[in-house]
């Protein structure tokens, strides 16, 4: 199926975007690609090598588009509008969606569909007849029950935490196709949202060359591709965030005023981001009513289903914060570097606020209440869904100030940055469920890799969510890239990936049991994968006797953290250690006789294996 | 070409070739030789003078693979991909001027050739180069299409015997008579269908290099694909496209390696109960017996006492070592019909360990094999029964 929409897809839009020359040119490369293609499949399959079609396929299909955005940003022969770009986002975007539907959909957006089948099926938002007949839901998800917290009504009814607006948006979408159609609602805002995206650029004086460049890294890159195809109220929300920061600056107050009224709809969390923009947007009296209106009537209306509290507007520590901001824009699993790498030119453009065009700070400047509440919080790096998640709203924005500083960025540092999100895109359409990872530290890279090689790599990767020394390393570097410094990637890039090959593949300081380069034989991931917060929890491996674990280690004491309900007695090496019982986490002293591989073997009891530190 | 470019390629090339000789596995020769491939890839960026970014970041990605592809062929073809692409690139880019041409064949030629550096016979590969370097001036045009056509010359000529060498300057000129390269390419086509397997592939390799102008996006598109199996260059030059149906032996093989002399027999018993055998064997000393010669036969013996008697002759199988370098342009053998996927070797010194297999079906439950070598094969020929599958 998805194949099939890929090919209508690929031979329809270059006739959107390209003309004569082009358009031949570009379709002599297409049927040159499929007969590579078809030749590295015939020629890999004597060779025994094992490809999983799926993502061969998939990243084939990314690279015709990549050309054919090629041919469009070298500017020869082609055709270009919003609209079209529009168009074009639309087509690639129905194929996202049919790569996507692999498997069920995930997180919040069962409960957003479940809220669009009450809608239309009891007319209310009650939804406890339909957890009790989840069989006729079209989620497709027969494990639904009511999310942690979820507000109980007078009667037993059992509401969704979620803001309604999303699901009353997608009823149309639903009643014409069920899941795919509330999908296709989805779709249809990311369109709208990528000819937003072109109109802010054209409307901030961004030359047609960069946009066209920048486009498909925007549309049809993470995170906007992934929540565009998708039931998360994010990219409607990104959208009239476009359209209101675009109203306010042509002081077209009939754009800015539905569209923040519509942003604070889709999630209260949002009202934040609309109290600085109507502070910037207020001109006259009777807009400062419709304010009023904005941030009251959506308070009214979630008043019911509402499960945020008055304490949660007392800001975190200053240590959260700076956790999370770091976090949002270097972690490894969740973080901009690692996730969507090209708005990462955005912050730095972010730091030369002055040159950058007015929308850009506008925008930016309007997110900077929301910013602050959302670093300190245990879930920043957004929990259960596809990552970047909180962010999504004000991305379009940082693609301005990328856009703003096109020219300026060194050509290695952009080709690199496209590389990766080429990589990020493709796994995330080959392997959606992937898309959804518990925050546990590691991410896909480093988890591939201590895989393979059975060897700690995910310490490589900085990461916030489970703090590391790479984590300081990376916030240095990126303050001082910030500031000014500069290096040469291609010289740089060698160098780094050799060293870390090489260091990667040897015992590291701190074992976390959970890892993927712990060779495991039995026992089980605590808390399961799929606990509710499970961010807040100390991760671990649980072991019962018979279970044991393999892993390289460094030679010397260590101190091993645990927790056990029964007194338990372990192995390690030709050493048995006898660890008493604890309430909550305890330690002990083990010795590690040389470096390399270690087996842990558990003897007796039942004991929860936190990590192991080398002192 | 400014001299900064220059010192940014060079800092460039070493940083990197020193960084891939830690990367890289010490298990193949391929890998060893990563940092050379590094520095040839380097080179084409230089004389390519565009985009100079973009080449270093493709020839980055050679990195990748030792990093995420343990399994040694996954691996190879990964390089493969990525130098076909690098070099690929590099060629649609680079200035039409007689110096980039001549450095991009010559390291394509390198590639394709002089890995393993150990198995290169120095002499015989300079005049390969030679050749494929007057194939590319005899193309006239400077377009990419003459590289193509001058690597792909160099690809296939085989360097034993010497007089097949002549093979790219025979093409060479015979490029250079514009009007007469589609009749010629026709008489190449016509001559394929009489000629020994080891002249016809040179046959149509050189019907193709003399329509190539004609088949521009498959041209392309193959050679591109092709060029991904640099690892294996020589199964490229002498197995193709019969490796392409290559199988791999079943897991339940069961190795015999039974040599047979002219009149020797051998029976082998079956283990368990079966109603079909599939049996791999090949030649040795073969490889001059022309297709349909008597190798010898295999009866199948039933419980019940039913025989069923197959002649096993070349075409069924080979010499197996008949598409080493050494031995295949003298071949008269042509590869069995069906061939086991066996790879041996790297570079232009891999080949494809020519034994055939087929099954032999019976109604009756088999007892046992009696394999027999033709009574009449020369002296030193010999019958090599390599393993049976019940």
């Amino acid at each position: 199926m998805a194949l099939a929409l890929f090919i209508v897809a690929s031979i329809t839009s270059p006739f959107l975007l390209l003309r004569r020359r082009a358009l031949r040119r570009w379709f002599a490369i297409y049927a040159g690609a499929w007969l590579i293609f078809g030749l590295l499949a015939a020629i890999a399959r004597p060779l025994e090598v094992h490809v999983d079609p799926r993502p061969a396929f998939v990243v084939f299909g990314l690279l015709i588009v990549t050309s054919l955005w090629i041919f469009v940003a070298v500017g020869e022969d082609i055709r270009w509008s919003a609209n079209r770009a529009a168009i074009v986002a639309a087509i690639f975007y129905a194929v996202t969606i049919a790569l996507m539907l692999r498997t069920p959909i995930d997180g919040d957006e069962p409960y957003y569909l479940l809220i669009t089948e009450s809608m239309v099926r009891d007319h209310d938002l009650d939804l406890s007849n339909q957890y009790r007949d989840l069989a006729h839901s079209a989620t497709g998800r027969t494990d639904l029950v009511p999310q942690l917290g979820d507000p109980v009504g007078p009667h037993g009814e059992r509401y969704s935490r979620h803001e309604p607006f999303l699901p009353l948006l997608m009823i149309p979408g639903y009643l014409v196709g069920k899941l795919p159609g509330a999908l296709a609602t989805m779709a249809l805002f990311g369109a709208l949202l990528a000819r937003s995206i072109v109109r802010l650029f054209e409307d901030e004086g961004i030359d047609d060359a960069t946009t066209r460049a920048l486009f498909p890294l925007i549309a049809f890159g993470p995170p906007i591709l992934f929540y565009a195809a998708r039931i998360w109220p994010e990219v409607p929300a990104a959208f009239c965030f476009v359209e209101a920061v675009r109203g306010v600056r042509q002081r077209r107050a009939w754009r800015w005023i539905p569209a923040l009224f519509a942003l604070v709809l889709l999630k209260l969390r949002f009202l934040l981001i609309a109290i600085v923009l109507l502070f910037r947007a207020l001109r006259s009296w009777w807009q400062a009513v419709v304010a009023i209106a904005i941030v009251a009537i959506p308070m009214a209306l979630v008043r019911g289903t509402n499960v945020h509290a008055w304490s949660e507007l007392i800001p975190g520590t200053p240590l959260a914060m700076l956790r999370g901001f770091f976090g949002l824009m270097l972690d490894g699993a969740a973080g901009i570097l690692f996730q969507a790498p090209i708005y990462a030119f955005g912050v730095i453009a972010a730091a030369r606020w002055r040159f950058m065009p007015g929308a850009f700070r506008v925008g930016i400047s309007s997110c900077i209440l929301y910013l602050l509440y959302l670093v300190p919080r245990w879930e920043w790096h957004g929990g259960w869904s596809p990552p970047l998640r909180y962010i999504v709203v004000f991305m379009p924005l940082l693609a301005l100030g990328v856009a703003a500083m096109w020219q300026r960025i060194a050509a290695s540092a952009l080709i690199v940055a496209a590389a990766w999100t080429f990589g990020v895109t493709a796994h995330g359409l080959a392997y959606p469920w992937r898309l959804f990872h518990i925050q546990n530290g590691e991410n896909i890279v480093g988890e591939t890799l201590s895989t393979i090689w059975h060897s700690d790599f995910s310490r490589l990767f900085p990461s916030f969510i489970r703090p590391n020394f790479a984590a300081l390393v990376a916030s240095v570097l990126a303050v001082a890239v910030v500031a000014g410094l500069r290096a040469r990637l291609t010289w740089l890039l060698p160098v780094v990936i050799a060293a870390g090959f090489v260091f990667g593949r040897r015992p590291g300081s701190r074992i976390e049991f959970e890892d993927a380069h712990v060779i495991h034989h039995g026992g089980e991931l605590y808390p399961n994968e799929f606990q509710v917060q499970r961010f807040a929890f100390r991760g671990g491996w649980v072991m019962r006797p018979g279970d044991s674990l393999n892993f390289l280690a460094r030679a010397g004491p260590s101190v091993l953290q645990y927790s056990a309900a029964v007194p338990s007695m372990i192995q390690i090496g030709h050493d048995a250690y006898a660890l008493p019982a604890t309430t909550g986490y305890s330690s002990i002293r083990v010795n590690i006789a040389e470096s390399g591989r270690v087996e842990l073997r558990c003897l007796n009891g039942i004991v929860n294996l936190d990590r192991m530190d080398h002192e | 070409m400014p001299n900064r470019l220059r010192l940014d390629w060079l800092l460039f090339a070493f940083l990197a070739a020193v960084a891939s000789h830690f990367i890289a596995p010490n298990t193949t020769p391929i890998d060893r030789a990563l940092p050379y491939v590094i520095i040839l890839l380097a080179i084409c960026g230089l004389v390519a003078e565009r985009w100079p970014e973009m080449m270093q970041i493709a020839i980055l990605l050679l990195f990748l693979p030792p990093i995420f592809f343990p399994a040694e062929h996954t691996r190879l073809l990964a390089y493969g991909v990525v130098v076909a692409g690098a070099l690929a690139l590099a060629v649609a880019i680079a200035p039409r001027t007689p110096a980039a041409y001549v450095t991009l064949t010559v390291v394509g030629v390198i590639l394709l050739r002089w890995f393993p550096l150990a198995e290169v016979t120095l002499w015989r590969e300079v005049v390969i180069l030679v050749g494929a370097l007057f194939v590319l001036f005899a193309y006239r045009q400077r377009t990419p299409m003459a590289i193509v056509s001058a690597l792909a010359i160099a690809l296939f000529t085989p360097i034993f015997p010497a007089r097949a060498m002549l093979f790219p300057f025979l093409t060479g000129a015979l490029l250079t008579v514009p009007l007469l390269r589609i009749p010629l390419a026709i008489a190449f086509l016509v001559g394929t269908y009489f000629a020994r397997y080891s002249i016809a592939v040179l046959c149509v390799v050189a019907a193709i290099t003399l329509l190539m102008t004609y088949l521009r996006v498959a041209a392309y598109a193959v050679a591109v694909a092709l060029f991904a199996l640099w690892p294996w260059s020589g199964i490229v030059a002498r197995a193709f496209p019969i490796f392409l149906i290559a199988s791999p032996p079943t897991e339940t093989n069961q190795p015999v390696w039974v040599t047979l002399e002219r009149g020797q027999s051998v029976s082998i018993e079956a283990p368990k109960v079966s109603h079909a055998v599939a049996i791999t064997a090949s030649g040795a000393n073969a490889a001059r017996f022309r297709p349909g010669t008597l190798m010898g036969t295999v009866d199948v013996m039933g419980r019940t006492g039913e025989v069923i008697r197959r002649e096993i002759r070349i075409g069924d199988i080979a010499d197996f070592g008949f598409m080493r370098r050494e031995h295949f342009f003298a071949s008269r053998n042509p590869p069995p019909s069906r061939v086991i996927n066996d790879i041996i070797g790297y570079g232009q010194a891999a080949w494809l360990h020519t034994a055939g297999w087929m099954v032999i079906g019976s109604t009756d439950e088999v007892a046992s094999l009696q394999f027999k070598a033709a009574s009449d094969l020369p002296a030193g020929a010999k019958f090599q029964i390599e393993a049976v599958d019940f």
